[in-house]
């Protein structure tokens, strides 16, 4: 008796097409996806028509501006988006395991580079594996499942994403949130603030596509218990889109005070100022569960020794206790 | 970037755990396997098996990289039996899976009630093996399946179309079998038909009245059971004489095809419901249309 797998079906479809189906559900448009995935409209648009051939149902219904999902491609789109995921998610685990060969780590990050954040925690793992290279990559806002949002990298270090059985959390610490505010802000010239001063400010609009929770704590809805009453029209899915977009909107946001000391350095227009009594952001790093990579376990192990001694040094000790660092920081 | 053949030959061989055996399973020959599996390891640059003398074992890697694998072949799967549920739709088709006997012989009045609404369906059906795994992945080949219900699942829906005594079957030399009718203390210690072990468990279990003895039966059968077919099969040549239960129907109707069963009615266990099962995400007009017509059956013998 064969053991179980999974039944071996025929049905002649590519798998590329797979991609570009979704791809086009997701844009609700031939003409911004052929844009996302780099390839000319009319040839998206005959790969879509040839799986449609292929299938024996129509997908899409067309319109003058735009596509919508029939019914059986709302049905087909489950299916397809799921098999799209399972498969980049076995490609990035191949990705990672030649790296592992390689001796290379890819460690994500969200706002700061851990290497500005932790230098000396970093240097000594440098030192203590010098036969490990760490390659950094910046990450865009995390998304609803966060094996895949951290799929192209080993590791990543951040505020709190959401929970996803596939992926183990250790703790780093606690930093305190901060606003954010462009200069000509009501509020900049505060040396403080309280979460009751700013809970009905507008606040700087994430992407739709970032985790509703995730990008809710950045506008103190862990506060308000909703969202802000007005958000801007934004749709900033990386820190940098979110600064880039308070240099020019009168709204604020809130980061970790490990991002406060860094910005005002470089965007003379910005300032932060402390948030007293907001929960803290909690910082961790998180990896893989099921990707067995001995080098994400390495610094893993290294990071919580370390978390154990006093070397760590905690960047959350240097944030200005007071008013008056962050707004020299400001200047 | 590796294929679908390459994942499948990877996970077959690592189910096999030899190269020789996962080569005949494929239909392959093993130095066409052999070569596949290396070409999958050099594009990934990593080394998947361990080769030794006796049959290959994965390294940490190859475990790792079998999980991924395993999910994306189960999901293309998936997509692959929604896009042909999908396609029948468009058709007028419905497929319809059972176990036991045909469900237009064993319950005719269900199809006519739904040929008479629905005259352009074209019906398939499907004998189905007994239920592994989960319940919706066993189904995913048939848009709705008639039998004996499977595990539950909250994606999974279910309209009961006869509820019926339960019956045993047992080959006409079975010391049991000149009873006329017979009650669980006569049958709970006999020697039961085993189902194969990945058969769910509870499934399984109803068909030894477990439910009765509140665990396995004392003794089985050497050969395992993974179809109806299996299971006469093994009621006509074990060394043993078996006995195994089914609803009361499908056991009179056995008997009426193979003269050398018997089935006796057990008139103290817990009735056999069998349903039309089906998954929600896999539902069409055709299989509404199926399920009403069991609805107004049901509500009829209700009536009477």
């Amino acid at each position: 008796m064969p053991p179980s797998a999974s039944p071996h079906v025929t049905m002649n479809f590519k798998r590329g097409h797979l991609l570009y189906f979704v791809t086009v559900a997701d844009e609700g448009q031939i003409t911004r996806a052929a844009r996302r995935l780099q390839i000319a409209q009319p040839a998206l648009s005959r790969a879509i028509a040839q799986l449609e051939s292929d299938l024996g149902f129509k997908l899409l219904e067309r319109h003058a501006r735009g596509v919508t999902l029939t019914a059986a491609g709302e049905a087909f789109l489950v299916k397809a988006r799921a098999a799209v995921s399972a498969w980049s998610d076995a490609l990035a685990t191949a990705q990672s395991m030649a790296r592992v060969r390689r001796g290379t780590i890819e460690f994500g990050f969200v706002g700061v580079p851990p290497g500005l954040d932790s230098p000396a925690l970093l240097e000594t793992f440098g030192q203590v594996n010098p036969e490990i290279d760490v390659c950094y990559r910046e990450l865009a806002f995390p998304s609803a499942h966060t094996s895949s949002w951290i799929g192209d990298v080993d590791l990543a270090v951040c505020h709190r994403p959401p929970a996803d059985p596939g992926v183990w959390v250790h703790v780093l610490r606690s930093e305190p949130r901060v606003v954010l505010a462009p200069k000509r802000h009501s509020l900049a010239h505060s040396r403080e603030l309280s979460v009751a001063d700013v809970l009905d400010e507008t606040f700087i609009g994430l992407h739709p596509s970032v985790d509703a929770a995730w990008a809710g704590f950045w506008s103190l809805d862990d506060h308000r218990g909703e969202g802000p009453q007005r958000l801007t029209t934004d749709r900033a899915v990386n820190p940098h889109e979110v600064l880039a977009a308070l240099a020019v909107r009168d709204a604020i946001t809130t980061v970790p005070a490990a991002v406060a000391r860094l910005v005002p350095d470089f965007l003379t227009g910005v300032v932060a100022i402390p948030l007293r009594d907001a929960h803290a952001a909690t910082v961790v790093l998180v990896g893989h569960e099921d990707r067995a990579n001995p080098l994400a376990e390495t610094l893993l192990q290294f990071v919580r020794a370390a978390g154990d001694g006093d070397r760590v040094p905690s960047p959350g000790d240097r944030v200005p206790a007071d008013g008056e660092g962050c707004a020299q920081a400001g200047v | 970037m590796f294929s679908q053949g390459q994942l499948r030959y990877f996970v077959t061989v690592s189910e096999e755990g030899q190269i020789t055996r996962a080569a005949k399973r494929l239909h392959l020959a093993q130095p066409a396997l052999s070569q596949a599996i290396a070409q999958l390891e050099a594009e990934l640059g990593v080394e998947l098996l361990v080769r030794h003398p006796r049959g290959v074992t994965l390294t940490s890697a190859g475990e790792a990289f079998l999980v991924k694998a395993r999910a994306v072949l189960a999901a293309e799967a998936e997509t692959a039996q929604m896009a042909l549920s999908l396609r029948r739709a468009e058709n007028d088709a419905i497929a319809i899976g059972f176990i036991g006997p045909p469900p237009a012989i064993s319950t005719p009045e269900l199809f006519s009630a739904f040929k008479e609404r629905n005259p352009q369906a074209q019906v398939s059906f499907m004998d189905l093996s007994f239920p592994r795994g989960r319940t919706s992945s066993w189904l995913a080949a048939v848009d709705v399946a008639f039998c004996h219900a499977p595990l539950s699942e909250p994606s999974l829906c279910a309209q009961p179309v006869r509820v019926e005594p339960r019956a045993l079957v047992a080959h006409r030399e079975h010391a049991l079998a000149c009873r006329s009718e017979l009650a669980l203390a006569d049958v709970l210690d006999e020697t039961f038909i085993s189902y194969h072990p990945d058969v769910q468990a509870e499934w399984a279990g109803f068909h030894s009245l477990d439910d009765h003895r509140g665990g396995p039966p004392g003794s089985v059968t050497s050969d395992h059971a993974l179809t109806t077919l299996q299971m006469l099969g093994i009621l006509f040549s074990a060394s043993t004489p078996a006995i195994t239960i089914v609803p009361h129907k499908d056991a009179k109707l056995a008997q009426q095809v193979l003269p050398d069963i018997v089935a006796v009615p057990l008139d103290d266990a817990a009735p056999a419901v069998v349903s039309l099962i089906w998954r929600e995400d896999q539902s069409s007009s055709l299989v509404e249309g199926l399920v009403d017509a069991a609805k107004r059956l049901t509500s009829r013998d209700d009536e009477l």
